[in-house]
């Protein structure tokens, strides 16, 4: 009974200063609704990256040139690898057991045009493979063949966008667009497949032959004078023999590129799931991080809190004497301002909470060029949140509360 | 009811003791309306402090209602100032922001109770002093005697056995200071026990017995005629 009177005078006392309650509670709603949103920022983050991988499937590997002097720096920047894989190296690779498909791809971006109408699109020398591996449905024509690869066909399979940027709502298999001032022909229109997750459209995208892309666009060539591939993605049977198969890949390739004992590759084998890994540990890292500012509004907030308990048990000094006179024990005293404290930043905290959950409704409304960050308020954030507002009010306002508790009635009385 | 014998008590600060009660025995008896008198400086407060439990003597024995002050503990002392005493300042120390009705149910929150009867409580209490019109009033729309006799009431709501007011009129003109000493004159024939701490003796001469205080203490206590 006397908790919820007390709660009463609680209230009672932090609206007879409303402007004062308001800005302490500031503290609490720019900590609480920091914290929150950041929280929410990461799982959102997290999940669009785990729904990424779970769409590409996790049986993937990829293959890529490094650098033997620098391999760390070669994995961020593909520009320091030295470019050493080739064709011959994919064709050996899909004689290791349990691989089933192998996908040697270059790409670019480059400037398309058909008649008068230009766009820039990516440009992807690839395989067959490449379809299947990705899913992708033709609309209209067909993709690139084993032949075209073999005779160096010029020949593309068009993005839907791209292909309605070029043709309108012509059919474009059988026309010509020209890349680098050469002439190719359409031979087929995929379906519109929409943003990746990784933040690219795949509808804009132009699909030739590799053989064709190395010898008529962008040929690079290995220090040992063959035609480069940027890299290889090679699909395994199934996710159980990942680590077999890329066992398999490094010895064939460090055989084939003649390395040493004693030497570094000058390749790099990354599983899906590892580069998965390395993603989680960078949104994990990079929520913690933020949370942590956001801890450090709270703590600031809570300071607030204590300061201006402390102010109100001086300036109620007297009205502490007199409520000890007419009968009111310590613990009632202690009650009732640990109360108001609490209070404060119970209140601060759930208009925190309700800011926070607003905003990181707006958030998940941007289109981040095709996909969103999907910031989710869980209940578990909210119960978090919460109690941890309940707390740091306890926590704050139990040294005021206890000063107001021990004051000599005597003294208060005749305080001021 | 009220036993005080060989009070004494002393104030420390620092190295220096201050004596400011040396051996008061005296006896109240129930139902008795008395003074305290003294200069300011001779202990009146003190003694008032020590009897109203807000205060502990350093030397001597207390006895309430047969019972031993001293064995009494803090929480015990409170409940005991909450049921047992009214106390009466001369600052009225009413809460500002609330209304005359809720400063009177105050001592009700610590006493424990329904909600529904502190208000009935505190509404009878101000109706003891002539206030019930001005129920919802707030302190600053009350003249000092309103806000006294307001006071008074929130003494009286818990029905104590002893009102303890400290120059309960030394803020008053002398018509709200007549108002004042007819309540508790009024209250005293209800059955209360009131002690009224003043250093005018045209107030304490409205009373019935003077205990006159020097230097910590009693110089003389006679029955007024």
């Amino acid at each position: 009974m006397k908790f919820i009177e007390f709660s009463g005078i609680a209230i009672k006392s932090l609206l007879s200063n409303k402007l004062r309650s308001a800005l302490t509670m500031l503290g609490m709603i720019i900590g609480v609704g920091a914290v929150i949103i950041l929280m929410s920022v990461g799982a959102g983050f997290q999940n669009m990256i785990t729904s990424t991988f779970e769409e590409l499937g996790s049986n993937l590997l990829f293959v890529q040139p490094s650098n033997p002097e620098a391999p760390r720096l070669a994995a961020i920047a593909p520009g320091y690898a030295t470019a050493s894989l080739t064709m011959d190296d994919a064709e050996a690779m899909r004689r290791i057991r349990s691989v089933v498909a192998v996908n040697p791809t270059s790409e670019n971006f480059v400037k398309v045009i058909a008649g008068n109408e230009s766009t820039t699109a990516v440009i992807e020398g690839s395989t067959p493979e490449f379809q299947h591996l990705y899913d992708f449905t033709i609309a209209s024509g067909q993709f690139i063949s084993e032949v075209n690869i073999a005779r160096r066909d010029m020949v593309v399979v068009l993005g839907s966008k791209t292909a309605e940027d070029l043709f309108g709502s012509d059919d474009p298999v059988g026309q010509h667009v020209k890349m680098r001032d050469k002439r190719f022909t359409v031979i087929g229109v995929m379906e519109p497949r929409g943003m990746s997750s990784f933040g690219f459209s795949w509808d804009e995208m132009v699909i030739t032959p590799i053989t064709t892309y190395q010898a008529r666009l962008f040929a690079q060539k290995t220090p040992g004078g063959q035609d480069a591939v940027q890299s290889i993605v090679v699909q395994a049977a199934s996710a159980e023999v990942m680590d077999e198969v890329t066992e398999e890949i490094e010895n064939l390739l460090r055989k084939r590129h003649r390395i040493a004992e004693d030497e570094d590759d000058d390749f790099a084998v990354t599983s899906l799931e590892q580069l998965m890994g390395t993603f989680e540990t960078i949104t994990i890292a990079l929520t913690v991080f933020l949370g942590l500012i956001g801890a450090i509004s709270l703590l600031v907030g809570s300071i607030g809190i204590m300061n201006i308990m402390l102010v109100s048990v001086t300036e109620r000094t007297r009205e502490i004497g007199l409520r000890k006179a007419i009968g009111a024990k310590r613990r009632d005293i202690l009650m009732q301002f640990l109360l108001e404290a609490a209070m404060l930043s119970l209140v601060g905290g759930a208009i925190g909470l309700i800011g926070a959950w607003l905003v990181a409704q707006g958030i998940s409304l941007i289109d981040l060029g095709g996909f969103t960050i999907n910031a989710v308020v869980s209940p578990f954030i909210v119960i978090l949140a919460i109690s941890v507002s309940i707390l740091i009010g306890l926590a704050s306002g139990i040294y005021p509360a206890m000063r107001a508790a021990r004051l000599n009635p005597i003294d208060a009385l005749h305080y001021g | 009811m009220i036993e005080l014998e060989n009070i004494t008590k002393v104030y420390r600060m620092g190295e220096v003791e201050i004596p400011a009660l040396r051996g008061i025995t005296l006896s109240i008896e129930k139902g008795e309306m008395l003074s305290i008198i003294g200069a300011s400086g001779s202990g009146k407060s003190t003694l008032m402090n020590i009897i109203g439990f807000l205060d502990k003597p350093t030397l001597g024995s207390y006895s309430f209602d047969g019972a031993d002050v001293s064995q009494l503990n803090d929480d015990k002392l409170a409940e005991m100032r909450n049921r047992k005493i009214g106390f009466v300042f001369q600052e009225y120390n009413l809460l500002s922001r609330a209304s005359a009705l809720s400063n009177v149910e105050l001592p009700l929150i610590y006493s424990g109770g329904r909600l529904k009867s502190k208000s009935k409580l505190a509404t009878e209490a101000l109706e003891r002093v002539g206030l019930a019109a001005r129920a919802n009033h707030k302190p600053t729309e009350l003249s000092g005697g309103e806000q006294q006799r307001v006071a008074i009431a929130r003494a009286l709501v818990n029905n104590p056995d002893v009102i303890l007011a400290d120059e309960p009129t030394g803020n008053l003109d002398s018509v709200s200071t007549e108002q004042i000493i007819s309540v508790f004159r009024n209250l005293n024939q209800e059955g209360i026990t009131v002690v009224l701490v003043t250093h005018e003796m045209d107030i304490a001469k409205q009373t019935q017995r003077i205990i006159r205080l020097y230097d910590g203490k009693v110089i003389s206590d006679e029955k007024v005629t």
